[in-house]
């Protein structure tokens, strides 16, 4: 089953139009979503957290309907969300803060106690469980994002910039633990860090200008880097050149 | 086992007895996790300081009869807490947006009602924690000077409503309309309403405006003789209930953007508050200021009216003893000394009063009052001669406006009206008095009242000839022993008629 | 502008520049502070202020109407200021406040700015409502309370600024009613009290001093 079906998805915000038309399909694993700035990898990452409605085309998650109240409402139960900016009440410790998106999450209450500190100790932040938010560095801050996002052991994990402010250590953990969670999930990161993608990643999805100009694996993105002579194909790593390679071409 | 394989959905669809006990569940959690952080004690030093100028230092100065000291709920409680608190809980209800939670909230199961419901229920929750510390403060050092009856509870529960009414603006508000402005303006904007309602309703003797809890200062005497009827606090708290459940359902409106039934039920929510709040208006309209408070015809239960049972507390060792109710035992020596001399010169004469006795104002004859009404605007006290069961004569009398009140203008009022009065019944109980009677008349109210009476004082009544003056002055100047002596011996020819000017002594 | 380009209309020019791009910054910094919705609410406190006092002078015959017509008078004064000190708030926090030497007068001219729409709507609105305590009186009640407001706005913030008004308002309605004749309650003292003028006046004038040097409070907590 493919936990993510899209079919010319579209949404405009006024006469700006962020996804002009995107088909895709993801199953079970890890997939990463990479673009520039503006290509509305965040607008397509919100339609699938059921955040805001797509203008039109055809959106089906988990095999249900996010029109549909009652489906959506099925759908969010198993839906983990990182949104790029993360907001947080500076008064809450972290455990109140993961539990309070457990709780909203549909995690039954006997059980949100166990869920919340198993999320906390998944992300390394199982000494701090008591801290309020506001005493957290960035990073930690980022950590407890992805504490609440995966509190509800969801079949469908979003998540936007996961790494940002974690250190190396650190995101070498996370990797370890979406390719573990990507054993019986659909996970989709958007990210800027090709590493990311390269060391988590079954697929990649490019985005460029509202559209997925590039669909594949990390070795075939790379592949095509190394396809490219003389136009394009600018970086520092195999899949950085084969990232700048697709956009370049996507462009022409 | 994970946690999402055990949420309910056992054969395909949620058991909806199941979903509804685990939703109260939920938010019961959530309000608790919310009423731990919540910002709302934020609020309490200043509401504390508020308390302090304006309801305890208010209340000292109050008479000791528990409706007077109630009053301090909605006169002084009622407008430091309420905006307070709805300023603080618009800043709560603000809090998605100011802190860009929105989207990560947005992509949660449960309804954004129920979260925005939580948020409330912290909210009032400290509100109402803040109200109770405050009532009980009010209540326990009016139990300390207080000494006759118990604490009023319709009050507590109306103004406890009313503060919930003014936070639950405040939290919808902010929710509604996130931004920097909603918060004081929201405080302020409701403090205006108040203050505007209050100057409206407080002289009001009808109509909607009384729907307001803080609508009016109660006589001084309401809940001592008679208690106060209820029909009036159940209506306004009917209403603030109602205004309430408004206010929760356009949040619900609000927060269901997706979800028919969801907005179906916030809908009906709302238009269930709404219906109670103009049945409620109905009725406050229909209140009229009664005897003993407001009473409104369809709710009234005349059973209500009957009067309080009591002891009176009594001077003791005289021969005309004077009573109050205990609530105003503090009272009866002022009270006393204002009827002493005028007690010393008829006692034992017919005709004389038996006792002289508090009575409800209500029941109290006095100029310009409507019906039942005690007007009591240019007095501070009142008195009246009336007829007890047996035949016997009364004294009767009342005190005035708690708020004016001062114990030497109720002696001078109680003075000024009961001289003539009981002298001139003792004397001349048919009226018409001859000169002899005038005379006599004239010489007990110059001994009673400590001043010779004044011929202005009744302006229908001719002056006194010459001959008369002169005789009064001349009984006048007799020691009380011997006038009192000649009044018990003549008293009955004095009023045939049978005694002349010269026969006086 | 080419730094090539020598001569008087090169220093115009350069002149002109500069006030255009400082026209832009402070019209940047009022859009940043909500000073066009400030102004709004500001101006439509002036149709509320007439109404309020005329209802409360209209209910003749009833004790007390000039003290009620007072006590909403100022506390439309006191919405005045709250509004003032709301808008005062700094959204940026700590990456402004290192900003540069032209965010001083940034905020001082933001804050006579409103204060002036303040005074002026204020004014508008008793004026020909026959308001007992005269235009004068009103207009500094309202400086005074501008001043609470804008030091509550340096200690606390924006968010909770309003409280400060707010309670001045009980306190001024006490001093109406009973009379007060300390100068600090100068909601109760006549236009020619020297006293309660340098009260109100100064202490408007210090804490615009103090938001001007210090900035508004930022608070983390929620």
């Amino acid at each position: 089953m493919n936990n993510i079906d899209i079919e010319g998805l579209t949404r405009k915000f006024g006469a700006a139009q962020a996804v002009a038309g995107v088909s895709w399909r993801a199953g079970t694993g890890v997939h990463g979503l990479l673009g520039p700035n503006g290509a509305g990898k965040t607008t397509l990452l919100r339609m699938i957290a059921t955040v805001i409605e797509p203008t039109s085309g055809s959106l089906r998650l988990l095999d249900r309907d996010p029109g549909a109240h009652a489906q959506c409402r099925e759908i969010r139960r198993r839906l983990g969300y990182l949104p790029q900016n993360l907001g947080y009440y500076p008064g809450f410790t972290v455990a109140e803060f993961v539990e309070y998106f457990a709780l909203l999450k549909d995690v039954p209450p006997n059980r949100a106690r166990a869920a919340v500190a198993g999320a906390i100790e998944r992300v390394g932040l199982g000494d701090r469980a008591r801290a309020k938010l506001r005493t957290l560095s960035g990073g930690m801050l980022r950590r407890v994002g992805i504490a609440q996002a995966i509190v509800n052991d969801p079949l469908l994990l979003l998540l936007d910039e996961p790494t940002a402010g974690l250190d190396p250590e650190q995101r070498v953990a996370f990797r370890a633990m979406l390719r573990e969670i990507g054993e019986r999930a659909t996970v989709v990161i958007c990210t800027h860090l090709v590493e990311d993608v390269a060391a988590a990643c079954s697929e990649v999805a490019l985005m460029n200008a509202g559209r997925i100009v590039f669909r594949g694996g990390p070795q075939d993105l790379v592949a095509r880097g190394e396809r490219v002579t003389g136009d394009g194909g600018s970086g520092d790593s195999p899949l950085e050149r084969g990232y700048t390679a697709v956009l370049a071409q996507a462009r022409r | 086992m994970s946690a999402v394989d055990t949420v309910p959905q056992r054969a395909g669809r949620p058991d909806a007895a199941r979903s509804r006990l685990e939703s109260i569940r939920i938010l019961l959690r959530l309000t608790l996790l919310e009423l731990r952080r919540s910002p709302m004690p934020l609020m309490l030093p200043l509401v504390a300081a508020l308390f302090w100028f304006d309801a305890l230092r208010t209340g000292e100065n109050l008479p000791a009869i528990w409706t007077q000291r109630a009053a301090i709920l909605p006169d002084h409680v009622l407008p430091d807490l309420g905006p307070v608190a709805a300023g603080m809980a618009a800043w709560v209800g603000g809090r998605e947006q100011r802190r860009g939670i929105g989207d990560l909230a947005q992509s949660t199961a449960r309804p954004a009602w129920l979260r925005r419901l939580a948020g409330w229920g912290a909210a009032t929750g400290w509100t109402l924690l803040a109200y109770a510390a405050c009532t009980a403060v009010i209540y326990v050092l009016a139990a300390r000077v207080v000494n006759w009856g118990g604490p009023p509870v319709w009050p507590v529960v109306v103004i406890g409503l009313a503060v919930a009414a003014f936070c639950t603006t405040g939290f919808v508000a902010g929710a509604v309309l996130p931004g920097r402005f909603t918060a004081p303006l929201a405080a302020l904007g409701t403090l205006l309403v108040t203050v505007m309602i209050f100057q409206s309703a407080v002289h009001a003797a009808s109509g909607w405006v009384l729907i307001s809890p803080d609508n009016s200062v109660p006589q001084l005497d309401w809940g001592v003789f008679h208690p106060v009827p209820p029909d009036l606090p159940i209506v306004q708290a009917v209403f603030l209930l109602g205004f309430v459940v408004v206010l929760l359902g356009v949040l619900g409106v609000f927060s269901s953007v997706r979800g028919a039934q969801l907005r179906r039920t916030a809908s009906t929510v709302l238009a269930a508050g709404l219906a109670a709040c103009v049945a409620c208006l109905a009725l406050a309209a229909t209140a009229v200021r009664g005897n003993y408070g407001f009473d409104i015809s369809l709710l009234h239960d005349a059973a209500s009216d009957r009067p309080i049972p009591y002891t009176p507390v009594c001077t003791q060792g005289s021969a005309i003893p004077v009573c109050v109710h205990p609530v105003f035992s503090a009272d009866l020596a002022g009270a006393s000394a204002a009827f002493a001399p005028l007690l010393a010169e008829v006692a034992g004469l017919p005709g004389a009063p038996t006792r002289v006795m508090q009575i409800d104002n209500a029941d109290l004859p006095l100029p310009d009052a409507g019906p039942g009404h005690a007007d009591f605007t240019r007095f501070d006290a009142w008195s009246t001669l009336a007829a007890s069961p047996g035949g016997a004569p009364v004294l009767e009398f009342g005190f005035g406006d708690p708020y004016t009140f001062n114990m030497p203008g109720a002696v001078s009022n109680l003075r000024d009206q009961s001289v003539p009065l009981v002298i001139g019944h003792i004397v001349a109980p048919n009226g018409n008095p001859g000169p002899a009677q005038q005379a006599v008349e004239r010489a007990l109210i110059q001994k009673a009242a400590g001043a010779p009476a004044d011929p202005n004082q009744d302006p229908s009544t001719p002056p006194p000839t010459a001959a008369v003056a002169a005789a009064a002055q001349r009984f006048a100047a007799l020691p009380s022993a011997q006038s009192h002596a000649w009044l018990v011996a003549d008293l009955d020819q004095l009023r045939s008629g049978q005694i002349t000017l010269e026969e006086l002594p | 502008m080419s730094t090539l380009i020598h001569g008087e209309p090169a220093v115009r020019s350069s002149r002109v520049a500069t006030g255009a791009s400082l026209a832009r910054l402070f019209q940047l910094h009022l859009t940043s502070r909500r000073v066009p919705t400030a102004a709004v609410a500001l101006l439509l406190c002036a149709p509320l202020l007439q109404w309020a006092v005329r209802s409360a002078l209209g209910q003749t015959g009833i004790a007390g109407a000039r003290v009620s017509a007072e006590q909403l008078s100022l506390l439309l004064e006191a919405v005045t200021a709250a509004v003032v000190s709301a808008a005062l708030h700094g959204p940026f926090g700590e990456s402004e406040k290192i900003a540069g030497r032209r965010l001083p007068w940034l905020r001082l001219t933001t804050a006579l700015l409103l204060t002036a729409l303040a005074l002026g709507a204020v004014s508008l609105g008793v004026l020909g409502t026959g308001q007992p305590l005269g235009t004068y009186v009103v207009v500094r009640d309202t400086a005074g309370l501008i001043g609470i407001g804008v030091a509550c706005t340096t200690l606390v913030g924006g968010h909770f600024a309003w409280t400060g008004p707010a309670a001045y308002w009980v306190v001024g309605a006490y001093a109406l009613t009973d009379d007060w004749q300390t100068p600090w309650t100068w909601p109760a003292r006549p236009g020619d009290d020297v006293g309660a003028a340098v009260c109100a006046w100064g202490f408007l004038a210090v804490s615009l001093l103090a938001i001007t040097i210090f900035g508004p409070g930022q608070r983390t907590h929620d």
